[in-house]
């Protein structure tokens, strides 16, 4: 029995077409810095194809790498949902595809300095079905309105690991 | 004038967290708490500010104008880069 992890990073996500979480990239002092910016404000979301090879049960694990932009404090709540399709066996239309429900994590952030890298998980539970060697889309999205969700300004996500059992 | 309103409150917090590029340990409530505070300060102070405004301007200038001047000053006095 082993884990499998699949890493995705920020730049092979998909912004949403409407409050989608955008693409940046800071010059930082010594190499570049590519993210996911997601607002402080506006829910906004963004979208992360994998697919799941050698999946053998149980839940699937997101993890989330992300910085703050500019806050030294706070809470962050994200949403992951997982929408799946099996190549040859499922009769479902890819472009009408359906996400399960999604469930909600929160992070906080560690303070010392503003711009550390962080890390957290999400437990996907609502699993859509999903059998090895699947089609999926990770939705990612900042739930802004949640009132757990009070850091102040950008969450820069920089990449997601999702992670599952092989057995 | 009244306070403004809930929602142009909250959108002054999304335009600022916006606009700040600075390192901000403040959290969204209590940024929040800060744009209430100062509207309600600046609501129960208008008349007083406007009274300290001389004439002829006081007459001449609109609402508008005023608080142009005012804003400037104010980044003028303690916005960096200024």
């Amino acid at each position: 029995m082993a884990t499998i992890r699949v890493p995705i990073f920020a730049r092979e996500a998909i912004p949403a077409a409407t409050n989608g979480a955008q693409h940046r990239m800071v010059e930082g002092t010594n190499y570049p810095v590519p993210s996911l910016e997601f607002d402080g404000s506006t829910s906004e979301t963004a979208y992360f194809p994998v697919l799941v090879l050698g999946y053998g049960s149980g839940n699937l694990t997101a993890t989330i790498g992300w910085y703050a932009d500019t806050a030294s404090t706070g809470n962050v709540v994200f949403g992951a949902s997982i929408a799946a399709i099996t190549p040859n066996t499922d009769t479902q239309d890819v472009e009408t595809k359906a996400f399960a429900t999604e469930v909600l994590g929160t992070d906080t952030h560690l303070g010392t300095t503003g711009q550390r890298l962080h890390e957290f998980d999400i437990t996907i539970n609502q699993l859509d079905s999903v059998a090895s060697g699947d089609a999926v889309m990770l939705r990612l999205a900042r739930k802004t309105a949640d009132a757990s969700d009070d850091m102040a300004g950008n969450a820069l996500v920089t990449y997601v690991i999702l992670a599952y059992s092989d057995t | 004038m009244a306070v403004l309103t809930a929602e142009a409150r909250e959108e002054i917090l999304t335009e600022w967290m916006r606009f700040n590029q600075d390192t901000c340990a403040t959290i969204k409530p209590d940024l929040r708490a800060t744009i209430a505070a100062l509207d309600d300060w600046i609501n129960a102070n208008a008349a007083a500010v406007n009274a300290t405004i001389p004439q002829p301007a006081r007459a001449q200038l609109s609402q508008s104008q005023k608080s142009s001047i005012y804003t400037n000053i104010l980044a003028k006095r303690y916005q960096k880069g200024q």
